[in-house]
């Protein structure tokens, strides 16, 4: 009794207080699995901007009214809301998240359940992205979901990445997937003319403003993209603002660039110079007959003819050129971002400045991004918005070289193949050294600061959108895209240079406008009838336009070193300007079925018209058919075994394609600059082709998904992707006028199998654990070449019934232990050994392996424990190779007596001291011309790598919020921190998507020290 | 609601997009359509392609050097300078399917190609006043010209010459009067065949031109008409030949070089002698695969007279001809013929290169006369030459071939002629002395390789392509 005049009196005094204060609650949160207590959930009151975090004891208390809803979520935990209903406790037990089945994933023209998704799609989402040291959202995708390949073919920060989604699907057309940001496709790859080492038009978006990646693997994902789908898709979507209080983000951070893998590295000074001087021994020993006297004297009159300025005596510094074109870069990056909203209006918006040092002297990448996502709801049927973001970027690079003199200045060609630590950097009277290989050679320890290649892009991305909720199952979205690339370069040699020398100084400027504009209509109705019956149907029409104007002017015989301009110089080369259009129009549909949340059915269909295609062929359609079934939700499995929470299986087949490179491709044309005596001139330059097609993707997915005890889901798929249609060159009979023509008629196979594991191995309170992990094998097949003829691609042979990276090289045989010369093997008619030579000619070229990698993935682990996060990322190769045709000048047998001494070389090379080495007898010249192509320079490429690694501690908020910060966290951030490697010793392992390697400055390895602030 | 539907209208009124919206045109190239409206475009197809007669394609040049030096160095008065030389395989007579000179089997067929284009959409214009008429007919005539060169190219390299087989059954090439599509399987002509549409484009060219002589490097009615006697002269038609040859020398406006004139020349544009020349500038020019950089001693210096043609030449110490030779510091004195020397004193990398001049249609005029025995004409046209080379009055009687081919020698020595003359009047080359580094010292007209290989890449494309003999079948 007294208990119900207590509570009577208190309930009288409760409301007589909310009257004109507040009522109170108060309640404690626990875990449904176990009972225990969570501390650190956050309590909101829904609509409002009050809340509130549960304590150590999983209790929390909180002023609201006695209507209000309160909402609890923890990570890891699902969301739940509950309703005070004018209590005063309020107890809540969380139950955790089915991993992964919840999630809300982002696909074609949409969002969806993972559950009821049908197709193949991986998820990245911001937190892997943000916490990477990076400029581009690619590098952070190596690893992190199964099937994917990145390749790197420069470490210049800024340069473009490659990236493969199930292999290589196309000899001639483009094998990068398609991006689509924000539901608009957009420009991705280099638009650089003029810079070997590309700039990577994606890192113009700050990867800090992503939300999430979704990687679209199969037809049942990605055939609503039609004839770009071929190669994947990459759905990135921005962040946007929640209604609630401004949330504002600052980060900085600072760090340091370096090399990830030590390159090639040197041999001492008094090593090299006794291996050059046993170079020229030999060669008068074995080539000229000399005997030992003879050849050392020999020998010692070469090294003074040409290592003349070389003086033991001077300080080792004075030779060191690695030292002086290498670094260690700086790294510094700031950001802040606002998001928030009310009701009606909600917004998210970034402002960062990024500065890239690469560790070659001269290459450096700085970028300022800015944006602004906005959405507003005019009433209840119509909201619009719009995202737009600006970037500037500018790339300063040295160049690679793709052959000829512009190799020369690419340092780490350089500094192996001339510069040579018997070379002075500085005469003795401090002047730069330009007797370098007799002065041919340049000295770029001078040339790097007086030249330039810079690369300038200013990109701006915007989309607005208007949605028009018709009926509450029916709505009407429309998006323009306007995605503008003013690319903007520079190439200059100045007079003084090496390469400006011969010129009086050369200057080549080129300007870029690359714009897409891109409008969307989709229709989009759903609904649910009978209860059990959900119906999805989406209508939409596109057109795309994409317009790329380009201009340049060279020019030669400036009149000074100091302005690099065209304008000044004296010999106009060159002005040209050109303009290209590609046009889109576009037809699409979807519609997805579910019965009573097991049986799921998705088609897709998509009419492409390209501009780019022949008359006949102009428009292509594209369609997907899949379904999926939840065998959890079938009756027979009722009596399931416990630890088997959720059982998935699904099919999808369809088709997609890949529109050829080239524009005008189909068209008889006739072209000019033909001239003669001064006086224009045209000619039929191109046949037309009314049949030229897309290449034709066939996709078969098969996919099981569970989810077992709970916490750890599997996904299992395998793929079978037959393009067909490819496009190859075809030599024609020259009596036409012609050499050759493009016709799709070769096909190519890619199949593979992926594992994605995903584990919430540990959900405490205190003390989170999370790991995924991923492993993919794909297996790639050229099914048919025009005639069955071989195509031959450099050290690569593009056979039928091969794969696409089948090398075709000469068979290296070893080296001779008696004299130390190298060994062919010799091979009949039909490849088989039979036997060895010391005449590398007489051996031919045979298939000698692929240098596709068996297995590849990535394992992540992501650990929370009270105030401090750690996360990090491996990922893995196994079974690749890779052929290094470098090796002809880095390794080069003594060939080159001006070529570097690495430690390798002085290591493994025969001698009659070492007759079971690696590497054959040092002899200047190379008369044997062991350093070719061959075998010899296959590796092995298996790899782990630390790819990435975060750790992080965030200050106690007692502290940090009397100064008006939530949360403050100091972090350490890396990237390529730790490589083992079959190869570690002196290349990175992460090449090309091909698996070579030339001359390419190698991968960089980045550490950061950072400072976050939420306020 | 009614903000919606106007959204709704805006949207796709601003989008709806026909068909024809796909149809792109790139900013660098037209469709054929667009490319040949008016006479100005026949004029640019016209010198698209002279063009094709010198540009460089996967190292082929054809009058831009290879048609000059394939005639030279295949002979006995000129030699690859070494053997890594440019033009050691021709020396050599190394060609094979595989690694044979593509210029002059594509280069000629992508001449071909644009002509026969021309020729046919020309003939379409309509509207045309007749001032543009006449204008048209000398493009079309020039058009006709250039077929007749290119027929005329492919057949004396790929076919037996007219006197040395059955030209009724010998192989020429394919004759080109049509648009061959890529994919289409042609096969060769005769070589008799050949000669007949040679001849019917010849006389249209001539018919087609009035008798001009344009300065600009085009070919006007005296050039279809010289070009004809040469055509004329290889098929053994001695009195058309003769009867061009004649009308050249006695009604054109060419006078043959002074003495004083001789060794100045060269550097020159429109010569007194020069009938049809190939025009060069610093825009258009074949720079270092060019005539001039390939003897040049600062250029590729690939080419060298020989010993015994010096030996020849140098006997008649008076004859100016002489004047033009330099000494080579690597090959030895007079070794370097300066007919190249870079114009107006320029770069030995932009040089005019005569196609025909003068002096050749006196030797034509000699050669033809002497077959029909018209003696007199015969020793006069020589007289005529000699006279003005030597600058004294010359006692010439009795002129025969050999005589012909000899005055040939030194008159025409560097310019392309000396392998042909051997081969279509069935003499052997032989090459003395000790600097012929080669040693393939004899070459008959019937050594199979006289006759260029088809390339292997072409009897790839088209099985109906048959190979020359013994080139690998």
């Amino acid at each position: 009794m007294k208990k119900i005049i207590f509570s009577g009196f208190l309930m009288f005094a409760l409301l007589s207080v909310s009257a004109y204060a507040q009522h109170r609650v108060t309640g404690t949160v626990t875990d449904a699995s176990d009972g225990s207590t969570l501390p650190g959930v956050s309590v909101m009151v829904k609509g409002t901007t009050t809340g509130t975090i549960t304590d150590v004891d999983g209790e929390y208390q909180i002023n609201t009214s006695s209507d209000a809803v309160l909402e609890f979520s923890f990570v890891g935990m699902t969301t739940i809301e509950v309703p005070v209903d004018g209590r005063n406790i309020v107890d809540v037990s969380m139950t955790s998240s089915l991993v992964g089945l919840e999630e809300v994933i982002v696909v074609a023209y949409g969002t969806t359940k993972r559950e009821s998704f049908t197709g193949s799609a991986s998820v990245v989402d911001s937190e892997k992205i943000s916490n990477m040291p990076i400029n581009s959202v690619e590098q952070a995708l190596s690893g992190s979901a199964p099937g994917i390949q990145i390749g790197n073919t420069s470490g210049q920060p800024g340069s473009a990445v490659q990236m493969r989604i199930r292999g290589t699907g196309s000899i001639s057309s483009s094998n990068e997937p398609l991006y689509v940001i924000d539901g608009v496709p957009v420009a991705s790859g280099s638009l650089s003319q003029n810079t070997s080492f590309g700039g990577n038009a994606l890192s113009a978006l700050n990867p800090s403003d992503i939300e999430s990646v979704s990687i679209l693997k199969d037809a049942a994902a990605a055939s609503l993209y039609g004839s770009r789908a071929a190669n994947g898709v990459v759905l990135i979507t921005t962040k946007s603002g929640q209604e609630g209080k401004t949330q504002f983000n600052f980060k900085s951070s600072m760090g340091f660039n370096d090399f990830a893998v030590d390159f090639y590295p040197m041999a001492s000074r008094e090593d090299a110079y006794n291996l050059k001087h046993e170079g020229f021994a030999n060669y008068g020993r074995f080539y000229l007959g000399m005997d030992d006297s003879d050849a050392a004297a020999y020998a010692d009159d070469l090294m003074d003819q040409t290592f003349y300025a070389y003086d033991p005596e001077r300080p080792t510094s004075d030779y060191d050129w690695k030292d002086e074109i290498f670094r260690t870069g700086v790294n510094i990056n700031h950001e802040i971002s606002a998001s928030g909203g009310t009701e009606n209006t909600r917004y998210f918006t970034s402002f960062s400045y990024l500065e890239q040092e690469g560790f070659a002297v001269g290459s450096d990448y700085d970028r300022i991004t800015g944006r602004l996502n906005l959405e507003h709801d005019a009433s209840e049927y119509l909201s619009f918005g719009v995202n737009t973001a600006f970037t500037r970027s500018k790339q300063n690079g040295i160049s690679e070289g793709d052959g000829g003199s512009f190799t020369f200045v690419n340092p780490v060609f350089a500094t192996q193949f001339y510069l040579n630590p018997l070379f002075p950097i500085y005469t003795e009277d401090g002047e730069y050294n330009e007797d370098i290989v007799f002065g041919n050679y340049p000295n770029i320890v001078k040339d790097i600061p007086l030249n330039a290649m810079t690369n300038n892009l200013f990109r701006t991305s915007n989309q607005v959108f208007a949605q028009a909720n018709i009926t509450p199952n029916l709505n009407f979205r429309t998006t323009f895209g306007f995605d503008a690339n003013l690319q903007d370069e520079d190439r200059y040699w100045s007079p003084l240079s090496n390469d400006g020398e011969t010129h009086n100084g050369y200057g080549h400027k080129r300007h870029r406008i690359y714009r897409t504009m891109t409008s969307s209509n989709i229709l989009n109705y759903n609904s649910t009838f009978g209860e059990i019956h959900d119906l999805d149907v989406l209508l939409g029409y596109e057109i795309e336009r994409m317009h790329d104007e380009k201009t340049s002017t060279e020019a030669s015989n400036y009149p000074n070193a100091s302005l690099p301009h065209t304008t000044v110089a004296a010999d106009p080369l060159s002005a040209n300007n050109w303009e290209d259009e590609r046009k889109m129009i576009s037809y699409l549909s979807r519609v997805n079925y579910t019965l009573d949340n097991t049986y799921y059915l998705s088609t897709s269909f998509r009419r492409d018209g390209s501009s780019t295609l022949g008359e006949n062929e102009r428009w292509g359609d594209f369609f997907s058919v899949s379904g999926s079934v939840r065998m959890t939700q079938l009756d027979f499995m009722e009596n399931r075994p416990d630890w088997l929470d959720d059982l998935k299986v699904r099919a999808s087949y369809g088709t997609n394609g890949t529109l050829p490179s080239s524009l005008y491709g189909h068209l008889p044309l006739y072209g000019f600059g033909f001239d003669y005596n001064n006086n224009p001139g045209m000619r039929y330059t191109q046949v037309p082709n009314e049949d030229l097609s897309w290449e034709k993707n066939n996709v078969i997915n098969f996919g099981v998904d569970f989810t077992v005890f709970d916490r750890v889901t599997f996904d299992i798929e395998y793929y079978n992707r037959k393009t067909t249609d490819l496009l190859l060159q075809v030599p024609v009979s020259r009596v036409s006028g012609f050499s050759s023509t493009w016709q799709n008629v070769g096909e190519m196979e890619n199949k593979g199998i992926e594992l994605n594991v995903n584990s919430s191995n540990i959900q405490r309170a205190n003390f989170n654990w999370t790991t995924s992990f991923n492993i993919s094998r794909n297996i790639n097949e050229i099914v048919k070449l025009y005639e069955g003829e071989d195509i031959l691609d450099g050290s690569f042979i593009l056979r039928e019934g091969k794969s696409f990276s089948t090398l075709y090289l000469r068979e290296w045989a070893g080296v001779d232990p008696e004299d130390g010369m190298g060994m062919w093997y010799l091979h009949d008619e039909d490849g088989n050994r039979t036997g060895t030579t010391k005449e590398r000619t007489e051996a031919r070229p045979v298939v000698a392996g692929n240098t596709d990698p068996s297995l590849t993935g990535g394992i992540y682990n992501s650990f929370n424990y009270r105030n401090f996060d750690l996360s990090f990322m491996f990922n893995y190769s196994i079974g690749g190779k890779m052929v290094i045709g470098s090796e002809y000048f880095y390794n080069d047998d003594g060939m080159n007596w001006q070529s570097t001494v690495n430690q390798r070389q002085v290591d493994d090379r025969w001698t009659p001291d070492n007759p079971n080495a690696e590497n054959p007898r040092y002899v200047w010249q190379n008369p044997q011309e062991t350093n070719f192509a061959s075998t010899r320079r296959v590796y092995d490429n298996d790899f782990l790598r630390l790819k990435s690694l975060t750790f992080g501690y965030s200050l106690p908020n007692e502290l940090t919020g009397r100064v008006g910060v939530d949360r403050m966290r100091l972090f350490f951030s890396g990237y390529n921190l730790l490589t083992f490697a079959a190869t570690d010793d002196f290349i990175d392992p992460e090449v090309d998507v091909r698996g070579t390697y030339n001359q390419r400055i190698p991968a960089m390895k980045t550490l950061t020290f950072g400072v976050e602030l939420n306020f | 609601m009614k903000k919606i539907f106007l959204i709704l209208a805006l949207a796709v009124g601003f989008t709806a997009c026909s068909e024809d919206w796909l149809e792109v045109e790139p900013s660098s190239s037209m469709s054929p359509d667009a490319a040949f409206t008016n006479i100005d475009d026949a004029e640019n197809a016209l010198l698209g392609v002279y063009n094709a007669l010198w540009t460089r394609d996967n190292n082929a040049t054809y009058y831009g050097a290879d048609m000059f030096t394939f005639g030279d160095v295949k002979g006995d008065d000129v030699r690859a300078a070494r053997p890594g030389a440019r033009v050691a395989t021709q020396y050599n007579y190394t060609e094979s399917p595989e690694a044979s000179t593509w210029g002059f089997w594509n280069r000629p067929f992508v001449g071909l190609l644009n002509v026969t284009t021309l020729i046919e959409r020309a003939g379409q214009m309509e509207d045309i006043s007749q001032a543009d008429q006449d204008k048209l007919d000398q493009i079309i005539g020039q058009a006709y010209a250039l077929r007749a060169l290119f027929h005329f190219d492919l057949v004396r390299i790929y076919g037996r010459m007219p006197n040395n087989g059955n030209p009724a059954t010998d192989l020429g090439v394919p004759v080109i009067d049509r648009v061959v599509h890529p994919t289409e399987n042609v096969t060769r002509n005769t070589v008799e065949e050949v000669y007949t549409q040679i001849f019917n484009d010849i006389e249209l060219a001539i018919e087609m031109l009035p008798a001009n002589n344009p300065a600009d490097g085009t070919i006007g009615g005296w050039a279809a008409k010289a070009l004809g006697a040469r055509m004329y002269l290889y098929y053994q038609d001695y009195d058309r030949a003769l009867e061009l040859a004649e009308d050249v020398i006695n009604n054109g406006p060419y006078t043959l070089y002074s003495y004083e004139e001789y060794a100045n020349v060269w550097s020159q544009d429109n010569t007194s002698e020069s009938i049809f020349e190939i025009m060069f500038n610093a825009q258009q020019n074949s720079d270092r695969e060019g005539l001039g950089y390939l003897w040049d001693i600062t250029g590729y210096n690939d080419l060298s007279l020989t010993e015994s043609f010096l030996e020849f030449f140098t006997e008649d110490t008076e004859d100016v001809r002489l004047q033009i030779l330099a000494d080579d510091p690597e090959q030895g004195e007079n070794a370097l013929l300066m007919k190249f020397p870079g114009k107006n004193g320029g770069s030995p990398r932009i040089n005019n290169h005569r196609v025909i001049r003068l002096a050749e249609v006196y030797l034509i005029a000699a050669e033809a006369a002497l077959m029909n025995n018209n003696q007199e004409v015969a020793d006069n046209m020589i007289k005529e030459l000699y006279d003005e080379r030597t600058n004294r009055d010359n006692d010439i009687t009795d002129v025969d071939l050999d005589r012909i081919l000899e005055e040939r020698r030194r008159e025409l020595v560097g310019e392309g002629h000396r392998f042909f003359d051997l081969m279509r009047t069935g003499n052997p080359v032989i090459r003395t002395g000790d600097d012929q580094w080669t040693s393939l010292n004899e070459i008959t007209p019937d050594n199979f390789r006289v006759i260029q290989p088809i390339p292997q890449t072409e009897i790839d494309a088209n099985p109906e392509m048959e190979q020359n003999p013994n080139y690998g079948n």
